[in-house]
């Protein structure tokens, strides 16, 4: 402790005396104009710097410098060889039907090979249709007002607009007919559950309260579109029996 | 490392503005070699862009001598490397003798901070480089090392006989009884 004590005062008075001696020795230097004079820093000096900064940038672990290299030259050789087989017009044309296929199965939902079928539904309602016709939609939020109606064997489609401008489509079609797209681009997709029984798809973009809900069964299948709120589409979707 | 824009415009800052004075630093060691003391500054730039977490920017004096410091050391080493004596046998030297003396007491007063000062002046100047970077910049041995790319052993070694240094001549005076 004593030892220590000791210590740190002539450190204390060292770290005073150093201080002067720094402002002494600063006088000497020359002003800053005189030394641009002496030692310019020329545009040489700056490509060094610029250059050292990017290799420090780059300061990794060799391999991990070779091994990307090699990923980079990879990639580029695979490029470049699809890029020569796509010249080829069967190439093409096999991309492109491997591309569409992708995207149909990503947005289109096909209910008609689904196993659920309506507790209610009876027997030789799927063929002749009568499982869309019984169908009737509910509820409609306050403020629409029906625009049009449609009624045919196996579809039925009802449009609402209400006084702002907000609209909503009701689309029932028989599902083996029918495959439904839906395209989510900028809507947030999720399932839900309608009446604690039935999954249902729900893409809706809340930004601009635009939304759509798809559900159904190998009997019917059930789009509803519009610009409403999240809640009040969801209650529209429960209430169509 | 330079690896944000933020350290990338504290080299700039560096360079841009401590350029000259880093080379006549250098200057004042290796005399008019250019090339020599672009290479110590460059050098000298290298170890501060690897150390640039241990530099402080808040106090721009301290900062411009801080880098007179590393540029000048670097010279040193340059010159060092050039006369092919690369080892520093100076260094080397057992510290034992200086930290097995019994503490006696420092007289304080104005005298005794005198004899300091003036020790201070007429200490080498790897001594006293490295004090300053110890005691007025506060970097810990280990950082000295680095900047000054000598051993962190020889940083010890250079602080205790810079201290042992001012206690013999503290003796000398009877102020340190």
């Amino acid at each position: 402790m004593y030892n220590k004590v000791h210590d740190e005062v002539l450190e204390g008075l060292m770290s005073a005396a150093l201080n002067e001696y720094i402002e002494t020795e600063n006088k000497k230097v020359p002003d800053d104009e005189q030394l641009s004079k002496m030692h310019p820093l020329s545009k040489k000096e700056k490509r060094w710097l610029n250059r050292r900064a990017k290799e420090k940038k780059h300061n990794k672990p060799l391999a991990l410098v070779y091994l990307s290299r090699a990923a980079v030259i990879f990639l580029c050789v695979v490029s470049l060889s699809f890029a020569v087989l796509m010249t080829n017009s069967g190439v093409r044309a096999a991309v492109v039907d491997a591309v569409m296929t992708w995207y149909e199965d990503h947005v289109r939902f096909d209910f008609s090979k689904s196993e659920d079928v309506p507790e209610d539904t009876q027997e030789g309602e799927k063929d002749d249709g009568i499982g869309v016709e019984d169908m009737t939609v509910g509820y409609i939020p306050e403020g629409f007002e029906e625009a049009s109606r449609t009624e045919e064997i196996g579809f039925r489609e009802y449009i609402y607009y209400s006084e702002n401008g907000d609209y909503l489509l009701i689309s029932i079609n028989k599902s083996e007919d029918t495959e439904i797209e839906q395209d989510s681009e900028q809507h947030k997709y999720e399932k839900i559950i309608l009446n604690n029984k039935i999954e249902a798809h729900m893409f809706y973009n809340n930004e601009e309260r635009h939304g759509a809900i798809l559900f159904g069964n190998n009997v019917y299948t059930v789009s509803i579109t519009g610009i409403i709120d999240k809640d009040e589409l969801i209650k529209v979707a429960e209430n169509i029996k | 490392m330079v690896e944000t824009a933020e350290d990338r415009d504290k080299v700039v800052f560096i360079y841009e503005n401590y350029y000259s004075f880093m080379c006549w630093c250098a200057g004042e060691v290796l005399g008019h070699k250019k090339h020599d003391v672009e290479d110590s500054v460059h050098n000298a730039m290298i170890s501060i862009i690897e150390n640039l977490e241990c530099v402080d920017f808040s106090d721009k004096q301290r900062l411009k001598n801080f880098c007179g410091i590393v540029a000048k050391n670097k010279a040193i080493n340059h010159q060092k490397r050039q006369s092919k004596n690369v080892i520093q046998t100076e260094d080397t030297v057992n510290l034992e003798i200086d930290q097995a003396e019994m503490p006696d007491e420092i007289v304080l007063g104005r005298e005794t901070y005198n004899v300091i000062l003036r020790e201070i002046f007429e200490l080498d100047e790897k001594y006293r480089d490295v004090c300053v970077l110890r005691f007025v910049h506060g970097h810990r041995e280990k950082d000295i090392a680095s900047f000054l790319d000598i051993p962190e052993n020889t940083v010890s070694t250079r602080i205790s006989r810079a201290k042992k240094t001012l206690r013999e001549a503290l003796r000398k005076e009877g102020l340190y009884v």
